[in-house]
């Protein structure tokens, strides 16, 4: 007595809502029978015909088809659709034919949250602003959206809604700039982004980026840096990092950073230059000079 | 013209007035000289000789590999009458050599170290500057160039012994014929500046080294010294077919407007070998030296397969310089008699991950390629002399030396290309196997980025990965590994290998190991330890201006990533690169982690951040490109003796076989000095073998 067997395989399982799925058929008989020709027929729950694969290749033991290209269910949860192979006579072998289930699990679009822009350092009082990216595992466009940006304790800081067009050189990362003002506690402060997108159509799900917060004193002093190189010419565009504060020299070779006092590692870095580091008390003004050697790259032997 | 036996062309050579490119293009039969000139067995009239095999070729001296060594010993046994056929897989003439840096070592009281002393110029007048060194520190003779060769007292930065497994009657030998190859080398229109310090392991107490030049011209001719600065190459814009890689400016040791590297040695060295007589048959791969029996009697000649070197994306043939004198055999597979003796100048296996294992498991990664990878293609540096050696029972040499140089492997520094150790552009045939010039940053530049293995961790500081260049050589001082600089340098004496310099001027770093080290993706059977990547963003672009446009980078060699988010980013760099085997599952905490690290300003995992600023990776677009040490030259290979004869394994020569280069072993010094006595000893001694 012959068999025959029917698989289904599904390209993408858990498949995310409305995404693009692959469905194809293989058939094994026993013993080995050609079936090249048919046409299995898939169905929704609800009786739609989603479309038809036809077995196209043997390989000696099975026929299989091409993917069918589908669009997953939009609904997140569990579906399932059924696959039927209709009835055939092969040699001394009659197949009355059959229909399997296929199970199909939905799930929500994925958001990831960017968080770009922010100071290092945030002097209590002040106003600053970061920007925040949200970018959906399928693509879709979130402009329109609201993201908002939360304290450690939860409270509202702050919320932006994304723009409708996506960061410069980004495929789908919609984006808003989101000013807001710190109050005080000085010292790292642990805040999230958040996205909610249990409202759309397809369903996302909901995003969270934690993004560290710095409240600094308000500054107290100046730091004047004059970077040059090994001829004693300005280097403009230097970066004078004092960490958590950093900044870049004018044309003139100049920067000027505002700090509480303290002591700070001051580092001096130009584009092929060798960057220099000091280590450095700030108890009033200070004025300082680095120079920077240019950097001498190995010589390929 | 193609030469097969029977065929009795008589010889003609070439007016040296004449340019060679011009000479060869106007199709002058330049064929053997003397009364050594080769035979030739037409195709047709192929027959079993006496010894069994039906040999297509037939020559006095077959030399395998036209590179450094083996147009040295083509040239020198041409010289001294024999027919020479010299086979190569490449498209061109020079290999290594072509695409190296140009940097001659040679010593021992060598003409130009007499030139200097006497503050004189060339014959030509093209050097200007003044002599580079003292003349105490140029005044050299054979006994001091042998004993700095061996000297067992001297310690790299590393900790390692450069000279003390040094072999010693191929020393004594390459310390003898030093001056008489820097002489050979002059009468072979290579022209050489001033003598500046002295090249990776070629000694400590004088300075050696000379870099090959041509001045820039309104022609190339290396008959008259000139290039055009086309054929030298723009800087950020094109090599060319002569010069593969850019040519350096010369004005520190030669003229204004000299132009430096190997293609100012080896192309008057090819165009030297040509116009004396030797052939070439070139896109066809060395596949087995054939002895009488495998272990005894004399070597016979060898066999060789039609190997093309193709374009990758048109499947085109690629095609050298000069073609007169090449036998365009497109046969399968050649049988080439050598009546004298086979030269093994194939080079050595820095790229063949299986062979390079045995030294450092680690690079048993196949992602990791040789230096000049395009230039030499996928067949270059694949040990298959060593290999056709070891076959018929050749002993080998100095494979522990492979530790002890310190830019064997290690990381050039250039992102986004498989070929990180190279200057070539677009404009060399070579170019398409490269495929991008990479993203070539110096050392300060990786403030800007993380580097992670294949899982997606860090593994080391990233400003450290690149250092670790030293090594020992004149002048001497704490970065050479040594405390005294220049001739306060002692020969022999064991302070130099004392605890305490030891400690006084270690300074070895151990990035490329942890980047080659096991990982939580390293899988049974080899557990490789995959790719680097460099993570970074669109902030690191702008901040250092980074050019990751083509041909810097490559939209489909999947060596360059980009992505709206990390996750993404993850995502494409392990569907996108053949060599990424397993998934990035760290990345996305790795970039977190690292981000919270430069909000604290300390980076308690490697402690970065004392060197150089730390910057977060947050701004989009998101950036991935390889990271990708090269294994740069061999050190290990076949055992010669001071006749470049290859010796078996219980310590007799093998009848008509020698090598050089880096086909062989125990001669730790680095570069072209190496190779170009050795070439000149084989070919010396390889005519003098009694034809068979």
């Amino acid at each position: 007595m012959g068999q025959v067997s029917l698989s289904i395989e599904v390209t993408s399982s858990p498949a995310q809502a409305g995404a693009e799925i692959g469905v194809s058929a293989r058939v094994t008989c026993s013993p080995a029978c050609d079936t090249t020709g048919l046409v299995v027929a898939l169905f929704e729950a609800g009786g739609n015909r989603l479309g038809e694969v036809e077995l196209s290749r043997f390989d000696g033991d099975a026929a299989s088809s091409d993917d069918l290209v589908l669009s997953a269910p939009l609904a997140v949860g569990a579906h399932q659709w059924t696959a039927v192979l209709p009835g055939f006579d092969a040699g001394d072998m009659s197949f009355a034919g059959a229909t399997v289930p296929i199970d199909i699990e939905v799930t929500a679009h994925a958001v990831t949250l960017n968080i770009w822009g922010l100071p290092g350092a945030i002097a209590a009082g002040s106003t600053a602003s970061m920007f925040v990216g949200a970018r959906c595992s399928c693509g879709c466009a979130l402009g329109g959206r609201t993201i908002t940006i939360h304290d450690e304790t939860g409270a509202l800081i702050s919320e932006a809604v994304l723009g409708d067009t996506v960061w410069q050189k980004t495929e789908a990362l919609y984006f808003a700039e989101a000013a807001f003002s710190v109050a005080g506690g000085e010292g790292m402060h642990d805040w999230q982004v958040r996205f909610a997108g249990a409202d759309m159509t397809p369903e996302h799900a909901s995003g969270m980026a934690p993004v560290g917060v710095r409240i600094v004193a308000p500054a107290e002093h100046v730091v004047t840096v004059e970077a040059v190189d090994d001829n004693e010419a300005p280097l403009a565009g230097a970066i004078v990092s004092m960490h958590p504060f950093r900044t870049t020299t004018d044309e003139r070779g100049v920067a000027q950073i505002h700090v509480p006092k303290g002591s700070y590692r001051l580092f001096v870095s130009a584009r092929r230059h060798v960057s220099s580091h000091t280590e450095i008390d700030v108890s009033g003004d200070v004025s300082t000079r680095a120079r920077l050697a240019v950097e001498i790259r190995p010589e390929r032997l | 013209m193609t030469r097969k036996l029977g065929d009795k062309d008589d010889v003609s050579t070439e007016d040296s007035s004449v340019s060679r490119r011009e000479f060869f293009k106007g199709g002058i039969a330049v064929a053997g000289m003397g009364a050594a000139a080769a035979v030739a067995l037409p195709g047709a009239a192929q027959a079993a000789t006496p010894d069994g095999i039906a040999w297509d070729y037939e020559y006095d001296v077959v030399v395998i590999g036209a590179g450094c060594a083996g147009v040295a010993a083509a040239i020198r046994a041409r010289d001294l009458g024999a027919s020479v056929l010299a086979v190569d897989q490449n498209f061109e003439v020079g290999g290594k050599m072509l695409h190296s840096t140009g940097l001659i070592s040679l010593g021992g009281g060598d003409p130009l170290q007499l030139r200097d002393i006497r503050g004189e110029a060339d014959p030509d007048g093209y050097i200007t500057v003044p002599p580079v060194e003292d003349p105490a520190e140029l005044e050299d003779d054979v006994d001091l160039l042998f004993r700095d060769m061996t000297d067992w007292s001297v310690l790299d930065p590393q900790a390692q012994a450069p000279y003390r497994y040094n072999e010693r009657p191929l020393h004594r030998a390459w310390a003898d014929n030093c001056s008489a190859v820097r002489t050979f080398l002059l009468d072979n229109n290579v022209r050489m500046g001033r003598i500046s310090g002295t090249h990776g392991n070629a000694g400590m107490s004088r300075a050696r080294r000379a870099y090959a030049f041509l001045m820039e011209g309104e022609a190339t001719d290396v008959v008259k010294g000139t290039i055009t600065k086309e054929d030298a190459g723009i800087p950020g814009v094109s090599s060319s077919l002569f010069a593969p890689t850019l040519m350096q400016d010369g004005s520190g040791t030669v003229a204004p407007t000299a132009r430096t590297n190997g293609t100012a040695l080896a192309r008057p060295l090819e165009h030297s070998a040509r116009a004396k007589g030797v052939q070439f048959t070139l896109h066809r791969h060395m596949d087995e030296v054939i002895r009488e029996e495998q272990f005894s009697g004399r070597v016979l000649g060898i066999k060789a397969s039609y190997s093309p070197r193709l374009d990758p994306k048109t499947g085109e043939r690629l095609e050298g310089y000069w073609h007169d004198g090449n036998i365009d055999e497109k046969k399968d597979v050649v049988y080439i008699r050598a009546k004298k003796a086979v030269v093994v100048s194939s080079g050595g296996h820095a790229a063949n991950p299986e062979f390079r294992g045995m030294f450092h498991p680690g690079f048993r990664e196949p992602a990791f390629v040789s230096s000049g990878f395009a230039w030499l293609g996928p067949r270059g540096q694949d040990a298959s002399g060593i290999k056709a050696g070891i076959r018929i029972g050749a002993g080998l040499a100095g494979m522990q030396q492979n530790l002890s140089y310190p830019s064997t492997f290690h990381f050039p520094g250039t992102l986004a290309t498989r070929d990180p150790y190279t200057t070539m552009l677009p404009g060399n045939p070579a170019f398409s196997t490269r495929g991008s010039t990479g993203i070539d940053l110096g050392n300060d530049s990786f403030q800007h980025l993380i580097a992670v293995n294949q899982v997606g961790k860090r593994f080391f500081n990233e400003m450290t990965l690149l250092k670790g260049w030293s090594n020992a050589s004149f002048p001497p001082g704490p970065n050479k590994g040594q405390p005294a600089a220049g001739l306060d340098f002692k020969q022999l004496d064991w302070r130099n290998a004392s605890a305490e310099n030891v400690r006084n001027t270690y300074s070895a770093n151990a990035g490329v190991h942890a980047a080659t080290a096991l990982n939580e993706g390293s899988a049974e059977p080899d557990f490789l330890s995959g790719p680097i990547w460099a993570i970074f963003d669109q902030a690191a672009v702008d901040r250092d201006e980074w050019n990751i446009e083509p041909p810097f980078t490559s939209p489909d060699n999947g060596l360059f990533l980009s992505a709206d988010t990390i996750e993404e980013l993850a995502w494409k760099i392990r569907s996108g690169c053949q060599w990424q085997r397993v998934e990035l599952k760290h990345l996305v905490d790795t970039v977190n982690n690292w981000n919270a690290n430069v909000d604290s300003g300390l980076d308690p995992d490697f402690e970065r951040g004392p060197d150089a600023p730390m910057y977060k990776i947050d701004t989009p677009r998101f950036y991935a490109a390889a990271l990708f040490p090269v294994w740069h030259d061999s050190y290990g290979g076949l055992h010669i003796n001071g006749k470049a004869q290859v010796v078996d394994m219980e310590g007799a020569v093998i009848p008509g076989l020698y090598a050089g280069g880096e086909a062989s072993g125990g001669g730790n010094q680095h570069g072209l000095g190496r190779a170009l006595v050795h070439g000149y000893i084989a070919g010396t001694n390889a005519v003098g073998e009694p034809a068979a």
